[in-house]
């Protein structure tokens, strides 16, 4: 018999008591971003319990195939989203999903008008004083593929290459994906600041014998 | 300007060109606002979406791990929402049933 040298490069039989050991200590500690991931697909805690434990079910049964030394939060991550698609997605009522594209057109088009605005160091201050609770909620209003890109590159600080696997797009999609996210949720986070009261109103668009030193334009 | 603001807060440019982007955003006024909002906004993200998955979940996980060699554990939650006299009382029922394989 022959060795072969792909073979010799595996990792070592384990048992599968070893082997749920294993899985327990490098792929279970990555539980609460997971989690976190999750509540951003679903929106809902119940859904991303039920989302994390199906992906980790999915993961342990495909363990074998991981390569040691990869990346395995993205592997990890790979599996939850292809998990989210597959199930949770479809599970969504059709009629929203025919709505999102003009809900998007809409963000996207609003995000545009506001980019002149001159708002941007109140803005700054402001953004710092918004709760938690707007933030996230804002998020919730971007539309799912540029949340989780925006997720993703923000939270996790996975690399736009690594976003691009586990999205299953391309790197410029991944790219165009953040941008659009971005744009939409400072305008919706905009809004919640002067709602809040932590950025004056919006000033009118032709302003007569101004005082103020506007934008140069 | 903006996709290069991004790359730079991304970590995606070699130190190189993020030289070359701190000088251009030192000359110019509107750009270094952009990315001040930008920078704001992604540490922000950052601090508002961690989250701590629930302990039950965990245990699940767990368990069901341990289930796939000799142990097969089932959960079922169950929410059960009572209506009283005082208001509505929620309260969680959790089932777990445990079954053990014997082979051989």
């Amino acid at each position: 018999m022959s060795e072969d040298p792909a073979d010799t490069v595996r990792a070592p039989e384990e048992t599968p008591a070893e082997r749920t050991a294993r899985f327990e200590a490098e792929a279970l500690q990555h539980l609460d971003q997971l989690y976190s991931a999750a509540l951003r697909m679903t929106r809902n805690p119940a859904d991303a319990e039920d989302l994390v434990q199906e992906a980790f079910a999915k993961a342990f049964a495909s363990f074998h195939q991981y390569r040691p030394g990869t990346n395995l939060k993205a592997w990890l991550y790979r599996i939850l989203t292809n998990t989210y698609i597959n199930t949770y997605r479809k599970k969504q009522r059709q009629p929203q999903q025919a709505h999102s594209d003009e809900i998007e057109d809409w963000q996207l088009a609003r995000a545009e008008a506001h980019t002149s605005t001159g708002l941007r160091s109140a803005e700054t201050e402001a953004l710092d004083h918004l709760p938690d609770s707007d933030v996230k909620e804002a998020l919730q209003a971007v539309p799912e593929d540029f949340r989780m890109a925006v997720y993703y590159a923000d939270v996790e600080g996975f690399a736009y290459k690594e976003i691009a696997e586990i999205m299953g797009t391309p790197i410029g999609t991944v790219m165009s994906r953040l941008h659009r996210g971005r744009r939409i949720l400072r305008t919706q986070l905009q809004d919640y600041a002067r709602d809040r009261g932590l950025v004056p109103a919006e000033p009118a668009p032709v302003t007569t014998g101004s005082s103020t030193a506007g934008d140069p334009s | 300007m903006l996709e290069r603001i991004y790359a730079v807060l991304d970590g995606e440019v070699s130190a190189g060109e993020i030289a070359e982007i701190h000088a251009h955003l030192e000359a110019c006024p509107p750009c270094l606002d952009e990315y001040e909002v930008e920078a704001a906004l992604k540490a922000l993200v950052r601090r508002c979406c961690v989250e701590q998955a629930p302990v039950q979940l965990r245990e699940r996980i767990r368990a069901s791990l341990a289930g796939s060699s000799t142990t097969v554990t089932t959960t079922t939650t169950t929410a059960v929402t009572a209506a009283t006299p005082a208001g509505v009382e929620s309260a969680v029922v959790t089932r777990t049933t445990r079954v053990t394989r014997r082979e051989g």
